[in-house]
């Protein structure tokens, strides 16, 4: 027998941080069904702890000599209250994690980032947390043969559970990083041989400006982080479910200081779940003291994470279209950019004009990612810019616009051949260009519902805030979205959702609900002006506000603290 | 006294041959960067700088040695200390948690003692204290 001394938890938070996670090796093996009973819902969601499960990266412990490390009776305690398990494994280091989650043998080179700032991160209990590289070899063999190690064990205890890979994500000044972002020696010397092994390939490599070498090092980085997600996909293909891209909540070295002495403000936090959520990715709090996990914030997390994309990310059961489906981010457009540093939309006034009017209520994605397919969602119109246009891209652009989708291409910085065979195509197709001068040259080209609007962004440039906020609200306009009009004081925050319509619902085309939150310490009022094709159904969750309608329009007042969710039915 | 009471702490570091400081705390926390900012476009001027999350670019360490100082005169604080990056990186790499960091920073760097601290009371001193 085996003693061990069991991690006891100091509260639930530490166990169960949030969005149905749960820490196996943070408490007692006997108390995990306690625990996974006061945690809501059907599914549990357990990063695995690799450092939890080998010191050294060769040894492994699976349910030998620790009683937490066996995860078949975790999976067996959560059937036995009816919820199932979902497991997430990291393919980058994890913030929460000592050593970011490396065996302690492992952790030989700390990360860096690009100005040589060590990689650190603050977990919800105030114990800081080092990364170390995943750019090291040995590390990458290390993590082969955990990949191996957990695949046998699941396989000879008869775990059936999903596994997800989980890429970490984090905000450093506004730009998504990748957890496994490094610049120390190891990444350097890696870097390097990647350089030869392209060279050696034929290819020319070109360091001679910053944006060429940029664009080299992500190819290094996204490559490496391919290389864990193919590994460990492929040793684990009877329970691979795919990768996530999770963003973690207050991981922005921005804010390393105001971690430190404890001054954070929830408010910030609430912006970087919005902005996690427009990115498409999975928010994760699991970093957050409970002092700062309350309030609306924690109402927000709870009906936007966890009721919302927890389980669209990750259950291979729900379908956005089933009638059960749960609620979804709402999101009008969809817009690509070449990378997170690339700011030409934002020099183009375009986050501002949809941020005035449609705030949320975007997708940002990345511009390779760019694809059409038969789940295209046809409903968003899409920004494109011509500088960034593959072959690839291009051909598809022209099918989303055949297939009834509408695109708005910033043709600046377009090769020559793309604006000729556009010509080509618009002549075969007989279809009429309308040429219409605001600000630029913009070309208007229809085709059944389809519709593509091509524009010269290097004449916008040169206008003031104001009119380019103006230009893109006038093209918006054109699109003709039937929404909400609201109006809010300072201080409230506000997220759309949509949801297909349930059997009695179908007078409707779809259900729109609009949470809003007043985080201040003042009482602030919104105005809601809604079309005719709208019908207001309900208010759900009020809590500290006080409500007045008429026809067409719903006042609220929200004290301090305030929360309420409006349901509108949206008619065709 | 005591060297955690009053105390400033200066973060620098040094990119392309240019120094910036990239964090500046005071016992209770970081100073909001906007009168950092404020203070330094007083002195400096509007400067190009390719790291706008970091108060700078000075020419050199004298440079920010001098603008430190004169935060810690405007904030009345008893001292100031300059830590290099390399130095905070350690610290961080050998602190488990922020509690060990916040006691230990105000360990380090070279300190910069302001002898006239309870005579003055400065603009950031008015706003902070």
């Amino acid at each position: 027998m085996t003693l061990t001394t069991p991690v006891l938890p100091q509260d639930f938070d530490a166990v169960c941080p949030g969005e149905l996670w749960f820490f196996y090796w943070r408490t007692s093996a006997s108390l995990w069904k306690t625990k996974l009973e006061a945690l809501p819902g059907q599914y549990v969601v357990v990063p695995l702890n690799w450092s939890f499960h080998s010191d050294t990266g060769e040894y492994y412990d699976f349910a030998k000599e620790k009683p937490e490390t066996n995860l078949k009776k975790l999976v067996e305690v959560a059937e036995s209250l009816g919820k199932q398990v979902i497991f997430l494994m990291p393919l980058s280091p994890l913030p929460f994690l000592p050593n970011g989650g490396l065996p302690h043998i492992l952790a030989r080179t700390l990360c860096l980032n690009e100005l040589g700032e060590a990689r650190a991160f603050v977990d919800s209990e105030g114990l800081i947390h080092k990364l170390y590289s995943y750019f090291d070899p040995r590390v990458f063999q290390a993590f082969s043969r955990f990949c191996q190690k957990t695949a046998e064990y699941f396989s000879q205890s008869g775990i059936a559970s999903d596994i997800f890979g989980l890429n970490g994500r984090y905000f450093e000044h506004g730009v998504v990083k990748k957890m496994l972002l490094d610049r120390s020696s190891v990444f350097e010397r890696g870097f390097q041989r990647f350089l030869d092994s392209k060279k050696q390939d034929g290819h020319s490599i070109d360091l001679s400006n910053v944006q060429s070498e940029n664009r080299l090092l992500h190819e290094f980085e996204s490559s490496v982080e391919e290389m864990y997600t193919s590994t460990a996909a492929e040793s684990m293909a009877a329970n691979w479910a795919g990768a996530v891209e999770v963003g973690f909540i207050a991981a922005s070295p921005d804010l390393i200081m105001e971690r430190i002495y404890e001054t954070e403000s929830p408010g910030f936090y609430s912006k970087e779940l919005f902005a996690w959520l427009c990115r498409d990715m999975l928010p994760s709090s699991v970093l957050l003291p409970s002092r700062v996990k309350k309030g609306n914030l924690s109402k927000q997390l709870e009906s936007l994470v966890t009721q919302t994309v927890t389980l669209k990310k990750l259950s291979n059961n729900v379908y956005e279209d089933d009638w059960t489906a749960p609620w979804r981010p709402l999101a009008f457009f969809e817009v690509y950019r070449e990378s997170d540093n690339d700011l030409s939309w934002e020099k183009l006034g375009l986050w501002r004009a949809l941020d005035e009017q449609f705030r949320w209520c975007y997708r940002i994605r990345d511009t390779e990612d760019f694809t059409f397919n038969e789940d295209s969602d046809l409903s968003r119109i899409v920004y494109l810019s011509g500088r960034d246009l593959t072959d690839r891209a291009f051909s598809d652009l022209l099918k989303v616009f055949m297939s009834g989708g509408r695109v708005v291409l910033n043709r600046s910085g377009l090769d020559i051949l793309f604006l000729r065979r556009f010509e080509t195509f618009f002549l075969e197709n007989a279809l009429k260009v309308e040429k219409i001068n605001f600000h630029t040259m913009l070309h208007n080209i229809t085709l059944g519902d389809g519709r593509l609007l091509i524009f010269q962004g290097d004449n916008l440039t040169a206008l003031k805030e104001m009119e380019l906020s103006k230009f893109w609200h006038k093209v918006i306009e054109t699109y003709d979205l039937m929404h909400v009009q609201m109006q809010a004081e300072e201080g409230i925050d506000h997220f759309w959702r949509v949801r297909s319509t349930t059997p009695s619902e179908l007078n409707y085309e779809e259900v729109r609900r609009l949470n809003l939150y007043n985080s201040t310490s003042y009482r602030r009022k919104v105005e809601l002006r809604y079309p005719k094709t709208f019908a207001l159904l309900k208010l759900v969750d009020e809590t500290n506000v006080r409500t007045q309608s008429s026809p067409g329009m719903l006042q609220i007042e929200l004290l301090p603290g305030g929360s309420v969710a409006v349901d509108f039915g949206v008619y065709s | 006294m005591s060297r955690e009471t009053g105390a400033l702490s200066v973060i620098y570091t040094s990119i392309h041959g240019n120094f910036y400081i990239t964090h500046f705390v005071e016992p209770h926390g970081p100073i909001d960067s906007e009168l950092i900012w404020q203070l330094f476009h007083d002195i400096f001027g509007r400067k190009e700088n390719a790291f706008p999350q970091y108060i700078g670019p000075f020419v050199d360490l004298e440079a920010v040695t001098k603008f430190s100082f004169r935060v810690c005169d405007e904030a009345a604080s008893e001292q100031v200390n300059l830590v290099n990056l390399e130095e905070f990186n350690q610290l961080i790499e050998s602190s488990p948690s922020i509690s060990n960091v916040r006691e230990r920073l105000t360990q380090l760097g070279n300190v910069l003692v302001n002898p006239d601290a309870h005579s003055k009371k400065g603009l950031f001193g008015k706003l902070f204290n």
